[in-house]
This record gives C-alpha cells, sequence and structure tokens, in this order.
C-alpha cells in the first residue's frame, strides 16, 4: 500500500524588520543611516567644496561636521556618502566608514524629550551596536534642512 | 531657679535642596528631584543647536540626555565636561535628565541662614527660563 505523505505547507519565513545601515564616524561618534537611501560613496576631500561630480552626476555636498556644528576636519580619507530620498540627493561629507549593521527599529531609542530643536529631524534616536551607542539618522530629515543650512553654523576646530 | 535654657538656634541643614557646583560656582537643585549622583564613564554627543544639551548617556538601562549647567547658569565653559562624569540624575518636567556637575556640597551648608547668591535651577520648567529664584528668596524660606 502506497504510503500517503501528507503534505505539510512549507511555512513562509517571517521576514526581519531589521534594515541594513551604513555606519560611519563623525567627530569620534558612530552614526548609522539607511543603506536604502546610500547610493554611493567615494574619497571625499576638502569641507569648503560645495559641489562634487562623481559618475556624470553633480552632487551638493554637506559637510556633517559643519551641518552639525561639530568642529570641522581637514584630515585626509573622508568620504562623501551620496544620498538620495525622496528625489533629493545630496554628498554627505563623513569622516569614514566603520561597517554596514542590520538595525531593528524596534531596537533604537527615541531620543529624550529634552532633545526637542531640529535633531528631531534629523536622529530617529540611538542604538547599540558591537557595544557602541550609534546615533540613527533619518535621511530625509537631514535632505530637507540641507537648504536652510550655511557654512556659519560651523565650528572652527 | 536656674533660668531657663534659651533654645538653641536650629543648626540643621535643610534638606530641600542639595548645593552643587559646576565651574566653582554653587547652585541649587530642590532635594525632591534628586534620583542619584552617579559617576557616568562616557556619552555620546547628540548634534543640537544647544550648548546645555550635551548627548546621551546609558545608564541603569536608560538613555538619558546629558545637560551641561554650566549655560544654565550663564556660566561659559572654558573646557569640555570631562568624562567620567559626575551627574546628577534628576526628574524633571521633560523626563529623568542626567545633569553634568563637577561637585555635590550636600544639603544646604548654610544651616539654615539664607544665602541669596545660590541659585535655584527650576527643574519643573526645563526649556522655559531655568534659574526660578535665589536660594533664600523662595516664598517657602
Amino acid at each position: 500500500m502506497p504510503l500517503k505523505r501528507k503534505l505539510t505547507p512549507m511555512r513562509k519565513r517571517p521576514v526581519s524588520p531589521a534594515r541594513r545601515h551604513v555606519v560611519f564616524t563623525l567627530a569620534g561618534a558612530w552614526y548609522a543611516i539607511d543603506a536604502a537611501h546610500v547610493k554611493h560613496f567615494f574619497p571625499g576631500w576638502e569641507s569648503h567644496d560645495e559641489r562634487a561630480a562623481f559618475l556624470g552626476h553633480e552632487y551638493r555636498v554637506i559637510d556633517l561636521r559643519a551641518a552639525f556644528g561639530l568642529p570641522l576636519s581637514h584630515e585626509p580619507g573622508r568620504l562623501i556618502l551620496v544620498v538620495e530620498i525622496g528625489g533629493k540627493s545630496a554628498g554627505l561629507l563623513v569622516d569614514g566608514l566603520v561597517s554596514l549593521a542590520l538595525i531593528d527599529p524596534a531596537s533604537v531609542v527615541a531620543l529624550p524629550t529634552v532633545f526637542d530643536g531640529a535633531e528631531r529631524d534629523w536622529f530617529d534616536g540611538v542604538v547599540r551596536l558591537d557595544e557602541r551607542v550609534t546615533i540613527v539618522m533619518r535621511a530625509a530629515g537631514v535632505l530637507a534642512s540641507a537648504g536652510r543650512w550655511s557654512p556659519l553654523t560651523a565650528v572652527q576646530a | 531657679m536656674l533660668p531657663r535654657a534659651t533654645p538653641r538656634p536650629e543648626r540643621t541643614p535643610r534638606r530641600d535642596v542639595v548645593v552643587l557646583t559646576c565651574h566653582e560656582r554653587r547652585f541649587a537643585v530642590a532635594s525632591r528631584h534628586i534620583v542619584e549622583v552617579a559617576r557616568v564613564e562616557s556619552y555620546v554627543p547628540v548634534p543640537s543647536g544647544s550648548p546645555a544639551k550635551l548627548g546621551v548617556v546609558f545608564h541603569r538601562e536608560q538613555v538619558l540626555p546629558l545637560v551641561d549647567v554650566a549655560p544654565l547658569l550663564g556660566i561659559t565653559r572654558l573646557r569640555p565636561v570631562p568624562v567620567p562624569a559626575l551627574c546628577v540624575v534628576a526628574r524633571t518636567n521633560l523626563g529623568d535628565v542626567a545633569l553634568a556637575v563637577d561637585g555635590v556640597i550636600g544639603f544646604d551648608p548654610s544651616a539654615g541662614a539664607p544665602t541669596a547668591d545660590i541659585p535655584v535651577l527650576d527643574l519643573e520648567h526645563l526649556g522655559s527660563g531655568l534659574v526660578k529664584e535665589r536660594h533664600g528668596e523662595s516664598p517657602a524660606r
């Protein structure tokens, strides 16, 4: 008698809500940005250059140190992350890359209420990555603020 | 008949405020706001428009904002907040906050005598004018 095997439907593997993020450094701190918005990265240069061309496209360069009011850096080896979201794009000048990391949105702790200024637009919160507290950046918020930034906000090192 | 001894003036320190120091300046915080005094090993700077908002610290599995008291007292800080940083974790209208301070003197050391030159940080209205009163000017005293 042939054995009748009962076919059980394959269970769908649950989709992880974690999203891949590019982790980079800025003034000694770790930041993460959703990798879906990062199109390329290429070597950066002096932070006073306002535009950069890459693969036939020209991008406005935003030195995140200047934008966030951090001390400026003229160290070699800085990188430009080309970020694109909602039809807007820009090159974000950062200090260096750390890694790619999966970040579950549920593990991101929102910024405390005290932070009630523009930083609410720039950052989703903080998360622990390899025992390092990492600031999770909101690409949309940073690009939206880009038009309002002025080099005068920069702090000279 | 022996004369009645005149009662000695109260010499015990008031316990309604704790006196702290920042940049060699004294200031006070109502003790009901204070959760604990802690030393934090490091903090993560969070860019913001305010020099008082230094960043965040992970303390007892909680993310707390680290607030520099110096700008709130009108002091221009000449050197960055050292790490490890001495902090007073305080309950405020904006939730628990770690206040970076230089030292803790303790309960009001003036033993009841008003010391009008010590500002009291108003932690119930953070964000809307932080120095409420001068210690000794409070109607409660």
